[in-house]
C-alpha cells in the first residue's frame, strides 16, 4: 500500500513537470503572458485548491505585435484559447495618427483588409493602399478627439488610443467599444481603458441604407465610439441607455450634415406611451432618445448640461448608488441631482417640458433640420364626444397623447383627470397652425378648450399630454369629457411585477431585496417552477396577489401582520426537516390532548352508567 | 373547544398548510433542477436547445450541460456547498441589428477567496461556465469584477459574474 502511494505521488509530480513540455515555448510564454492558464498543467484542472495570487499579466500591444508575428508558430488549442482570451484583435499593420492620440491598426491582406476599390467607387477618392484608409481613419478620430477636448471632456486614460479595423458587415456593426482594464485615478475611481473596433470600410450594403458613404459613416462611427471610450474613462459602471443617448447626439453635435440619428426617431418618438426614457434597450429606441439631450441643451441654453452629468457619474461607487438589473449606475438619480444641484430644475420637470416640445416643435438649433423630427403620434384619437372615463398606466418617464377632434356637437371642450402623484399633464389648442397651451383650472383637476366646436376639424385640434414624470412604474390616470372620472389607484413604490418577485412578500418586507424576499424567489425557481402542480401554483399566485399587495404595501400595519404571517412559511423553507419534525410534535401533542379530553368526557359517563349499575 | 384550544389550532393549521404546500411543491429526491442564462441572471429551466445550462440537485455538485441526461450525480463531501457560474462580458446596442446581449468568455481564471486569501481557483469552460465545490461559508468570487456569495451546505450558488462590457453599434 505504501509503495503505491509513493508511485502515485512520484507520476503525478512527474506529469506535473512534464505536461507543460508537451507545449512548445511560445505557446507556454504566450499563454503565461496573457495569464489563459495557470502556471501548471494539473492546474488546468477545473479546479485547483491553492492558487497564484498574483493579478492577471495585461496582454498589451507590445505583446501583441509579437503574438501576431508568431501566431501562426502556435499550437492550434494554443490559438484557440488566445483568440478567445484576446479581445483586442491581432492585425499586422498599425499607424499612429498625426498628434499621437490613436494607434490605427488594420490588415492589407485577407478578410480585414480595407476594400479600396470599393471605398474609391463610394467616395471618389483615390486610394492606393490600405494605409491610407487607415490615415483617413485617424485623421477622423483626431477630429472628435479634438472637438471633446474642446467641450471640456475628460479623454479616455490612454497615451495612445487603439482602434482596429476589422470586418463587422457581417455582424451589422458599424463598430464596437470594449473595456480593456480598470484604470483609476484621483476622481475617476472606477474608470477603465477600452478600445475600439470600427468596420474595415464601410462600405458593404448594409450600411448604406440611405446615402451614407463610407465616409459619413466613418465620421459619425468614430465620432459615438470614442464617445463611448470617455465614458468608459468617466466610469466603467455607466448606464447604457444615456450611453448611448449622448453618443448618438453627439454624432449630430460634431457632424450636423451627416443627420443618420434623425433615422433613430421612428424608433422611439411614436413608442413614448411605452418605452421609459430610461428604459434598457429595445428596437433601437436608445438610439432615437438622443432627443431629450438636445432638449437638456436647448433647455438649459448649454451643451454642458451633458458633460456634467458624466462629471457626476465619475465620482460615484456602484456600491451606494441605485443600480441596474445589469449592475450598471442608474442615470436618471443622476440627472435629476445634477439638474436640481446646478441647473435650478429636475429630471421630473425637464421630462415635462421634453414632453411638450415634442408636440409644439419650438426646438431652437438645428433648425434646418426641424423637417426630420417626425410629428407626435396620438396614442388614441376622438371625433365625437363626450367620451367617456378612460384610464391610462404609463411606466416611469414616458408620456401619450390624446388628439380631440374639433366637432360641432361640443362647443366646449372640458376635461375631466384625476391622476396619480407621478403624472404631470397639460392640454394644447392647435388653431391655424398656431399652438397654445390651455390652463387647468385652479384645482388642476380640469381643462376648458373654449371655442373647440369652431376649430377647423381638418386642421385644428385640442390634445391631452399625460406624462408619468417620475421614476415609478405604473403610475396611472383617469380622464373623461363628460365630467365623470374613476378614481387613480397609486401604484406600489417598489418595483415587483417586472423583477419577478413574490408580490406580497415584497410588498410585507418592503423590498424585492429582502433577504426573505430572496428565500421565497429561490423557493420558487428551485422548487415550485420545478413541477407541473408548483408551475399553477405560482401561475395563479400572480395572477391573484398584486391588487392584495399593493393593499399590503400601503398599510404599515398590514405589512408587519403579513411578515408575522409569512413566517412558518419562510421557516419551513428554510429548515423543512425541522419544521416537519416540529408538525409532527405538534400534531402528536394535539392528537394527545384530544384523546385525553375525550377520554375524558366519556369517563364520567362510563362512572355514571357503572354507578347506576 | 375552549379558547385555550382554539388558537394553538389556528397555528398549527396554518403551519400544517404552509408545510402541505412545501412538501407538495417539492421536487421529489433526486431530480435535476436547470438553470439558464438570460445575460443578466439565471433563470429556472432549460434555455433552447444547444444553449448550456447548469443542473442542480441537493447535496450534489452541480453540472454545466447542453441537453439534460440522466447525469451520474457526484456527492457533495458533507458540510460543503458549491457555486455554479458565468463569466460574461454585457452586449449592449446594436444600431443595424441587435446586439448579442452577452458573450460568454471562457478560459477566464476565477479567484475564490475568503479572509482576503484564495482558496481556489477555477477556470472557465468553453462556454464562460465554471463550478466549484467549496465548504459553507461567505465568499468573494472574482475575475474581473468581484461578487460575494454565500455557499449553504448542500446547495449550490448560482453567480453571473460580469467581466466586462461591450457597447455595439
Amino acid at each position: 500500500m505504501r509503495a503505491l502511494r509513493t508511485w502515485v505521488i512520484t507520476a503525478v509530480s512527474f506529469l506535473s513537470l512534464a505536461l507543460p513540455g508537451f507545449a512548445g515555448e511560445l505557446d507556454d510564454f504566450y499563454l503565461k503572458a496573457c495569464a489563459a492558464r495557470p502556471g501548471s498543467a494539473l492546474e488546468r484542472a477545473v479546479l485547483s485548491a491553492a492558487a497564484g495570487t498574483g493579478e492577471r499579466a495585461h496582454c498589451g500591444t507590445p505583446l501583441k505585435h509579437g503574438l501576431s508575428r508568431d501566431w501562426n508558430k502556435l499550437e492550434g488549442a494554443t490559438r484557440k484559447l488566445l483568440a478567445l482570451q484576446l479581445v483586442p484583435p491581432v492585425l499586422p499593420e498599425s499607424l499612429t495618427s498625426a498628434q499621437g492620440h490613436f494607434t490605427i491598426h488594420y490588415a492589407t491582406t485577407g478578410a480585414d483588409a480595407p476594400d479600396l476599390a470599393g471605398i474609391n467607387r463610394h467616395t471618389g477618392l483615390e486610394l492606393s493602399g490600405a494605409a491610407q484608409w487607415a490615415s483617413r481613419v485617424a485623421e477622423s478620430f483626431e477630429t472628435a478627439y479634438a472637438y471633446y477636448q474642446g467641450l471640456g471632456y475628460h479623454m479616455p486614460p490612454t497615451s495612445s488610443y487603439d482602434v482596429y479595423l476589422v470586418s463587422l458587415a457581417a455582424l451589422g456593426e458599424y463598430g464596437e467599444t470594449d473595456d480593456l482594464q480598470r484604470v483609476s485615478s484621483p476622481g475617476y475611481a472606477f474608470a477603465s481603458s477600452s478600445f475600439i473596433k470600427i468596420d474595415k470600410d464601410f462600405t458593404d450594403a448594409i450600411f448604406q441604407p440611405r446615402i451614407f458613404t463610407p465616409l459619413q459613416s466613418l465620421q459619425l462611427t468614430s465620432a459615438h465610439e470614442f464617445h463611448h471610450a470617455i465614458q468608459y474613462g468617466y466610469n466603467f459602471y455607466f448606464d447604457i441607455w444615456y450611453a448611448e443617448v449622448t453618443s448618438t447626439w453627439m454624432e449630430d453635435e460634431l457632424y450636423d450634415s451627416v443627420n443618420q440619428l434623425y433615422s433613430y426617431l421612428p424608433s422611439y418618438l411614436p413608442e413614448t406611451d411605452t418605452v421609459s426614457l430610461n428604459g434598457p434597450k429595445g428596437n433601437n429606441s436608445e438610439y432615437g432618445r438622443w432627443i431629450f439631450n438636445r432638449y437638456l441643451a436647448e433647455r438649459h441654453n448649454t451643451v454642458f448640461v451633458v458633460r456634467s452629468m458624466w462629471e457626476k457619474l465619475a465620482g460615484l461607487n456602484p456600491a451606494g448608488n441605485p443600480v441596474t438589473g445589469g449592475g450598471d449606475i442608474q442615470m436618471a438619480p443622476v440627472l435629476d441631482s445634477v439638474l436640481a444641484a446646478s441647473y435650478n430644475s429636475t429630471l421630473s420637470a425637464d421630462f415635462l417640458g421634453f414632453a411638450k416640445r415634442i408636440y409644439t416643435r419650438d426646438w431652437n438649433s438645428h433648425v434646418a433640420d426641424l423637417g426630420l423630427i417626425p410629428a407626435y403620434t396620438p396614442a388614441a384619437r376622438y371625433l365625437s364626444y363626450p367620451v367617456r372615463a378612460t384610464a391610462v398606466t404609463l411606466p416611469q418617464y414616458s408620456f401619450a397623447y390624446y388628439k380631440f377632434t374639433p366637432s360641432s356637437g361640443a362647443p366646449n371642450l372640458t376635461i375631466s383627470l384625476s391622476k396619480t402623484s407621478g403624472i404631470q399633464t397639460a392640454v394644447f389648442k392647435s388653431q391655424g397652425g398656431a399652438v397654445s397651451e390651455i390652463a387647468a383650472d385652479p384645482a388642476g383637476s380640469s381643462y376648458t378648450v373654449t371655442g373647440f366646436g369652431a376649430l377647423d376639424p381638418a386642421n385644428d385640434e385640442a390634445v391631452l399630454l399625460i406624462a408619468n414624470v417620475s421614476g415609478v412604474d405604473n403610475h396611472n390616470a383617469n380622464f373623461s369629457t363628460d365630467g365623470n372620472t374613476q378614481d387613480s389607484q397609486e401604484p406600489p413604490s417598489t418595483s415587483t411585477g417586472k423583477s419577478g418577485g413574490c408580490f406580497i412578500a415584497t410588498a410585507a418586507y418592503g423590498s424585492y431585496l429582502h433577504p426573505k424576499v430572496a428565500k421565497l424567489r429561490s423557493f420558487r425557481d428551485r422548487r415550485l417552477l420545478t413541477n407541473a402542480p408548483g408551475r399553477l401554483f405560482v401561475s395563479l399566485y400572480y395572477r391573484l396577489s398584486p391588487p392584495l399587495a399593493r393593499v399590503i404595501g400601503e398599510h404599515e400595519w398590514l405589512r408587519g401582520a403579513v411578515r408575522g404571517l409569512l413566517v412558518p412559511l419562510i421557516l419551513s423553507v428554510e429548515h423543512p426537516a425541522g419544521a416537519l419534525a416540529l408538525l409532527s410534535l405538534s400534531g402528536g401533542g394535539l392528537a394527545w390532548r384530544l384523546a385525553r379530553r375525550r377520554c375524558a368526557v366519556h369517563r364520567p359517563a362510563t362512572a355514571s352508567s357503572g354507578g347506576v349499575a | 373547544m375552549t379558547t385555550r384550544f382554539t388558537i394553538p389550532l389556528a397555528g398549527l393549521a396554518l403551519a400544517a398548510i404552509c408545510l402541505t404546500a412545501s412538501a407538495a411543491a417539492r421536487r421529489p429526491a433526486g431530480q435535476w433542477a436547470y438553470f439558464h442564462f438570460d445575460g443578466r441572471s439565471f433563470s429556472a429551466g432549460q434555455p433552447e436547445k444547444g444553449t448550456p445550462f447548469v443542473a442542480v440537485r441537493d447535496g450534489v455538485l452541480p453540472q454545466v450541460l447542453t441537453r439534460s441526461v440522466d447525469s451520474e450525480a457526484v456527492q457533495l463531501p458533507s458540510g460543503s456547498g458549491a457555486v455554479a457560474g458565468i463569466c460574461y462580458v454585457s452586449a449592449s446596442g446594436g444600431k443595424l441589428k441587435p446586439g448579442p446581449g452577452y458573450l460568454p468568455v471562457s478560459g477566464l481564471q476565477v479567484r475564490i477567496s475568503s479572509g482576503g486569501k484564495v482558496l481556489a481557483t477555477v477556470l472557465s469552460d468553453d462556454h464562460g461556465y465554471f463550478v466549484a465545490e467549496l465548504p459553507a461559508g461567505s465568499y468573494r468570487v472574482s475575475a474581473r469584477e468581484s461578487v460575494e456569495v454565500k455557499v449553504e451546505q448542500g446547495n449550490t450558488t448560482l453567480v453571473p459574474l460580469r467581466v466586462g462590457k461591450r457597447m455595439v453599434d
